[in-house]
């Protein structure tokens, strides 16, 4: 067909295909900046991890603390704090009363990291009398 | 790769032309096998990732015996066979289905074993027995999973990149499916105390390992899974590597953004402890997102 009868000139089909040029290479700065930002986001995640593996290596270490004694009927609320560097897991701490045979078990599955926890024991007697903590946990 | 017609010469073949002919045949047949192995692994992953993230199945894996593990695998086998033969796939002979089935559970297996692995709940951290009945009770969920490759992918779509719109329209679709699918797959888990759990029972290497692990299942389920003769099947290095790693960056996003909401990851959480939450929800997030782009 010829350009007369196409309708069409060769400026016209210059133009339409420079824009298609122009297109497709703004489409492919966009790809390689989507592409550039999506590293940065999984770089920095991989990073700061990979920052907590080199820097952060002491092993959980869990302390408990009491806060405050009220009752009767009695409640000790319990301040349990993991100075670790590592989560602590499968946490379990026995509290028993320093005089009387009463005692009370918490367990929780976890506790990350330089995390505070704040948790209430229920007694029946009297816990002002002092408290005995036994914590258990393992930790990486 | 040459099709057969260019090798074949006129006439009788030589011998050379027979051995050409008959490696064009072995590499056709590995290439169909690989295609449907990868094709059956993505299906899998979409089938079975959630049941990764349920405590009550690692139970199970190291509550109930071998010999009841077992007995549930087998039962799932059997399940396979039955659909196989008379449901979904409807094959008309059983030496394929049972073919089928094999395949399905030995892809199930391998898959179970990975991910258990990568996720640091199987190991040599882990008895014996334990390691066996968790692997076995994963294995089932991935096996039906890879089994039903031909219904759940199809059901899910055949993506093409036709190109409409522009960049910036093909982007928000993506993250849109994304966000969606994973949405999709991730929610169920969210407020699970599985997230934490895991993330606090994985160490450095298995975090790395999750990471690569969820990007790989991405890049499968949307680019490897597609057949040979759906159009765009595009190479790696090409559009499918930016936007693997696009969906999974919205997925790590959109992870810590979920547990940021329901209030896992707090102003007092440890910085490595939000991103180690965050990479454990976001390999659901990435299965579900990938199959989200798959239907959209």
């Amino acid at each position: 067909m010829s350009e007369a009868a196409s309708g069409r000139k060769p400026r016209d089909d210059c133009e339409e295909e420079h824009g298609e040029n122009a297109e497709a290479s703004h489409g492919r700065a966009a790809q390689v900046l989507i592409l550039v930002l999506s590293c940065m986001v999984i770089a920095t995640v991989a990073g700061a991890l990979t920052v907590e593996r080199l820097h952060g290596k002491d092993p959980a270490h869990v302390e408990v603390r009491v806060v405050a004694v009220t009752g009767p009927p009695w409640t000790v609320e319990v301040e349990v704090h993991n100075g670790g560097d590592r989560a602590a897991q499968d946490v379990s701490i026995h509290a028993a009363l320093r005089h009387g045979n009463e005692s009370v078990l918490l367990q929780f599955q976890f506790l990350p990291a330089h995390d505070t926890q704040r948790h209430q024991l229920h007694f029946d007697g009297d816990p002002t009398g002092g408290l005995i903590f036994t914590i258990a946990y393992t930790g990486r | 790769m040459l099709p057969a017609r260019a090798i074949c010469g006129q006439g009788r073949p030589d011998a050379a032309t027979t051995l050409l002919m008959l490696a064009h045949g072995v590499v056709c047949l590995v290439d169909a096998a690989w295609h449907r192995t990868v094709r059956s692994t993505g299906s899998a992953l979409v089938f079975g990732v959630a049941l990764l993230y349920t405590m009550e199945a690692w139970w199970d894996g190291l509550e109930l015996s071998l010999a009841q593990n077992g007995l549930f695998l087998g039962a799932s086998l059997l399940l396979c066979l039955f659909l196989g033969r008379y449901g979904f796939n409807d094959k008309d002979d059983w030496r394929g289905v049972f073919v089928e089935a094999g395949e399905a559970l030995l892809i199930g297996c391998v898959l179970s074993v990975v991910c258990l692995l990568t996720l640091a709940l199987a190991g040599p951290g882990y008895p014996m027995r334990a390691n066996v009945g968790t692997i076995l009770v994963m294995t089932i969920p991935f096996t039906l999973g890879a089994f039903l490759a031909d219904k759940i992918l199809p059901f899910l779509g055949s993506r093409m990149m036709n190109g409409n719109g522009g960049w910036l329209d093909q982007t928000l679709r993506d993250a849109a499916a994304t966000i969606a699918g994973g949405l999709f797959l991730g929610l169920p888990v969210l407020p699970t105390d599985e997230v934490p759990l895991m993330a606090i029972g994985m160490a450095y290497p298995h975090q790395m390992a999750l990471m690569a692990l969820s990007l790989l299942s991405s890049y499968i389920i949307v680019f490897a899974s597609r057949s040979r003769k759906e159009p765009n099947a595009a190479p790696l290095l090409g559009r499918p590597l930016a936007e693997t790693m696009f969906c999974y960056a919205v997925s790590l996003l959109l992870a810590l953004a979920l547990l940021g909401f329901v209030g896992r990851i707090t102003s007092q959480t440890p910085m490595s402890f939000a991103f180690a939450q965050a990479v454990t929800l976001a390999f659901p997030l990435t299965v579900g997102g990938a199959a989200g782009r798959l239907a959209a």
